[in-house]
């Protein structure tokens, strides 16, 4: 959400803002009152600009009824300043602003938190403390600006207007398509793979997910598109790559396979004819080493299709995977009921905030089936692995594992080559029992 | 498929050819039809019947045995000395390809016969006599069947038009904003229906007509191809039919009314707009939110949810089929409405008890009075409802009876005014 530059020498900031008011609230402390919303403190996946806006809106009613003024500032906090008697008013809303949240532990432990979800001020017997508070917001956002100004020159600023993007649009999605094409992507497969991963943090290679790196594909084919930007064409884009896939994996010669793989599918590529054609190719025996995942909403667009291509496809030997779940969607769909064999549950730091309660079930459902059937996936750190082996997961994938594939790389080699050094101390023992 | 067969190709006709050329009946000899004609709609799809079909393939490589893909979508099966046992292997699979359908259901009594399969032995008399029959019937009706789909074909590629394309959205974008479009705008009543007929209006619910806006807009283009296309050209949509409702004056609505909208959209200004316009009239307004938009991202649904709630206005869950009640509990979702489709493929389920009884529980502990079947097209959907507890109901049918209904009442009130005036 980087404000553009110019904006920032034009509009003073709401911060500034805050503290012009207060300093004009002297005059009239006797009937005002304050209340700061800590949205800050709230998860990031809850700070997204929608939220903020959902939140803020709330207020509309009390700001066009000249109740009072509202400061949305930088750190997504907002900060509303009002007519004593408005207080009850005030109260609802803010309540309304919290039940928005509900779901996030700052307001679902709240008793446990340090933090209060809001604070109230009475600028008739506390006018200081807001003063002090309002100058230290404002001194903070000058600081940041400046830090700000100082770091993006015109180069920086455009580099950072480049990365996040020209939007996917239906345009850009067709020249894309046009180019992916024309495209050799072979060279763009990579793989990640799924580890079982113990105590000791040493992983052990269970089956590894073959896709076409979309950051990758991007810097070529597309540089300047911010490919995220809306979910139906990146879905579409991302169907049209995993056919690809599908079609290279066809031609034997066009990527060489080895081990236990998984690709990525729609339930309508699984019904058609280019799957039918890869199936001719996979010989029976591989089909036992291959899992297919599918993404749950694609899953639930067509239930009725699912159960059929679920059941062919696990017929011809191939393993079915459950993609895509998240805290939420975890305990809304049930991995056993819908007949796949394995699921994967996208890791997030808010799961380890997610109290005793979430634990308990996500251990229920991890040793569903006998265990071993779950996934934790996107592992970029170390609590990941440690929280997923907390709740009985034991297979994770993502970068903190590949971090640790690579590492126990180095040791087996630095192992092997102490064997090779031990053997070079007593010289041509094997070389002599060889002749 | 771009041409179309000439009768002597049909595989019925093949059939029949080999029967007939079978002397002394066929000893060794023995067919297998499985009846996949009477799956239900929804699962007798080709590229279902194709699936069904592969399951075959090893047999037939490794005995004297030829598979028959016959038009109306059963397959035969004909053998010659292979064992009875490992036909049952690839017959069982197909079973299993469709549990989900009555057909394939097995009388655990032991007495009816199987649905799913039909065993002739052709060295039998009898039997070779009654197989010939079938397969005649089958011939005369696939000749039938192919010089209709043959008309049928050639018009339906001008109607369906070709798969929708990043390009055609492109093309799209530029002229939505461009055509007027507001009077595609259809409305639908969802009815409260009790032991005597319609006892109130629910809501009504106005949607864009996508059959019409593809005949303006997009005639040589079928709109449902891709469902991530689809689902971006409907956010377009939203934005028409909120301007268009927004400029209502919500004052003097006597019904609730209802709308659909993309999760993105509920989140976007042009709602915040709309908003203004109900402007304390949120109660009378209910949003529908797609299942496939829920899953995909939760966190957003359960924002907007919480927003439209607080904010008084009704949320409602659509796209969910009564298959999908048994996999997922919609409850969960914390929505005051819940619309699950009628689809024909009900009209043939069997009254499986405990089916029926799993999908009342979750009727029930939904709040049966949240539950509206939608789509409902014939009194057998109602009473189908009904009979699950289901007591609000929407689709063309309703509209019918709500016309009725007020006819009557205006007949009724027309001879009460008649009765006062003498």
């Amino acid at each position: 959400m980087a404000t553009a530059p110019e904006m920032q020498k034009t509009l003073p900031s709401q911060e500034k803002l805050l503290l012009d008011y207060v300093r004009r609230l002297e005059k009239h402390r006797g009937d005002r009152q304050v209340v700061h919303v800590h949205l800050s403190q709230l998860r990031p996946f809850n700070r997204r600009e929608q939220h903020i806006r959902a939140a803020t809106s709330s207020f509309d009613p009390l700001i066009s009824a000249l109740a009072g003024q509202l400061f949305a500032l930088r750190s997504a906090d907002l900060i509303f300043a009002f007519k004593s008697q408005a207080r009850p008013q005030v109260e609802t809303v803010v309540q309304k602003v919290r039940f928005l949240f509900s779901d996030d532990p700052l307001i679902a432990e709240a008793s446990t938190h340090e933090k209060p979800f809001a604070t109230w001020y009475d600028a008739a017997d506390q006018y200081d403390d807001i003063l002090r508070l309002a100058r230290e917001l404002a001194e903070e956002e000058e600081e940041r600006l400046t830090k700000v100004r100082s770091r993006m020159d015109a180069r920086s600023s455009l580099r950072a207007k480049q990365e996040q993007g020209e939007p996917l649009t239906p345009d850009v999605l067709a020249r894309v398509e046009d180019a992916l094409g024309r495209a050799d992507l072979s060279n763009y497969v990579r793989r990640q793979f799924v580890c079982r991963v113990d105590s000791k943090l040493v992983p052990d290679q269970e089956f590894s997910e073959l896709f076409i790196s979309i950051n990758d594909l991007r810097e070529t084919l597309m540089p300047g598109v911010n490919l995220t930007s809306n979910r139906w064409l990146f879905y579409h884009l991302t169907e049209t790559l995993d056919k690809r896939m599908l079609s290279m994996l066809s031609k034997t010669d066009a990527i060489t396979i080895t081990g236990e793989i998984s690709i990525n599918a729609n339930v309508k590529t699984l019904l058609s004819d280019e799957f039918q054609v890869f199936d001719d190719n996979v010989s029976a025996s591989r089909r036992g080493a291959m899992v297919i995942e599918l993404q749950k909403e694609d899953i639930f667009s067509d239930l009725p299709a699912f159960l059929i291509a679920r059941e062919y496809v696990q017929e011809r030997g191939y393993r079915v995977l459950l993609d895509g779940l998240t805290m939420q969607t975890m305990f809304l769909v049930d991995r056993e009921k819908l007949g796949c064999d394995l699921a994967k549950l996208i890791w997030t730091p808010a799961l380890a905030d997610a109290g005793d309660e979430v634990k308990e079930r996500l251990r229920e459902i991890a040793a569903s089936g006998g265990g071993g059937r779950m996934i934790m996936c996107r592992c970029d750190t170390r609590e990941s692995v440690e929280f997923g082996r907390s709740v009985g997961i034991d297979r994770f994938q993502g970068r903190f594992i590949e971090g640790l594939i690579a590492e126990d790389g180095r040791r087996r080699d630095l192992l092997k080559l102490k064997h090779r050094i031990q053997r070079g101390t007593s010289p041509g023992e094997d070389e002599e029992m060889a002749e | 498929m771009a041409e179309i067969p000439s009768p002597e190709t049909l595989e019925e006709k093949l059939l029949l050819d080999r029967l007939n050329r079978m002397e002394a009946g066929g000893a060794g000899y023995y067919a297998v039809q499985l009846h996949l004609s009477d799956l239900k709609s929804s699962n007798r799809k080709p590229h279902f019947v194709r699936l069904a079909a592969r399951n075959f393939d090893v047999l037939i490589n490794q005995h004297e045995a030829t598979l028959f893909q016959m038009k109306n979508a059963d397959l035969v099966l004909l053998c010659r000395n292979v064992p009875v046992n490992e036909v049952e292997i690839p017959v069982e699979k197909v079973r299993a390809l469709f549990s989900e359908d009555p057909l394939t259901h097995v009388d655990e009594t032991g007495l009816a016969e199987d649905r799913l399969s039909t065993w002739y032995d052709l060295s039998e008399q009898e039997d070779f006599r009654a197989f010939v029959r079938v397969v005649g019937h089958l011939a005369l009706e696939a000749e039938e069947v192919a010089k209709r789909e043959a008309a049928e074909q050639a018009a339906q590629q001008k109607s369906v038009g070709q798969p929708l394309t990043a390009q055609h959205l492109t093309a799209l974008a530029q002229v939505l904003p461009r055509v007027p479009i507001d009077d595609l705008i259809r409305e639908q009543l969802c009815l409260h229906i009790g032991a005597n007929g319609p006892e109130g209006v629910l809501f009504r619910e106005y949607f864009i007509s996508i059959g019409e806006l593809k005949k303006r807009i997009a005639p040589g283009v079928n709109l449902f191809s891709s469902i991530w296309l689809f689902q971006y050209l409907t956010e377009a949509l939203d934005r028409v039919i909120l301007a268009n409702l927004a400029g209502r004056n919500f004052e003097k609505m006597n019904e609730p009314i209802s709308l659909n909208l993309n999760i993105g959209t509920v989140l976007s200004r042009d709602f915040q707009n709309f908003h203004r316009a109900v402007s304390g009239h949120e109660e009378n307004v209910v949003i529908e939110m797609q299942v496939i938009d829920i899953f995909s991202d939760v966190d957003a649904f359960t924002i907007a949810r919480n927003m439209l709630q607080q904010n008084g206005y009704r949320v409602l869950v659509d796209g969910i089929s009564p298959v999908s009640m048994q996999f997922f509990d919609p409850a969960v979702l914390q929505a005051d409405f819940i619309k699950i489709g009628w689809g024909k493929e009900f009209e043939n389920e069997e009254s499986d008890d405990s089916k029926v009884a799993g999908l009342r529980r979750i009727i029930r502990d939904a709040g049966k009075e949240s539950i509206i079947l939608s789509r409902v097209d014939s009194e057998f959907a109602i009473q189908w409802g009904l009979n699950l507890g289901i007591t609000r109901f929407q689709g063309f049918l309703m509209d019918r009876l709500i016309d009725a209904v007020r006819a009557q009442g205006r007949r009724a009130r027309m001879k009460k005014d008649r009765a006062a005036a003498r």
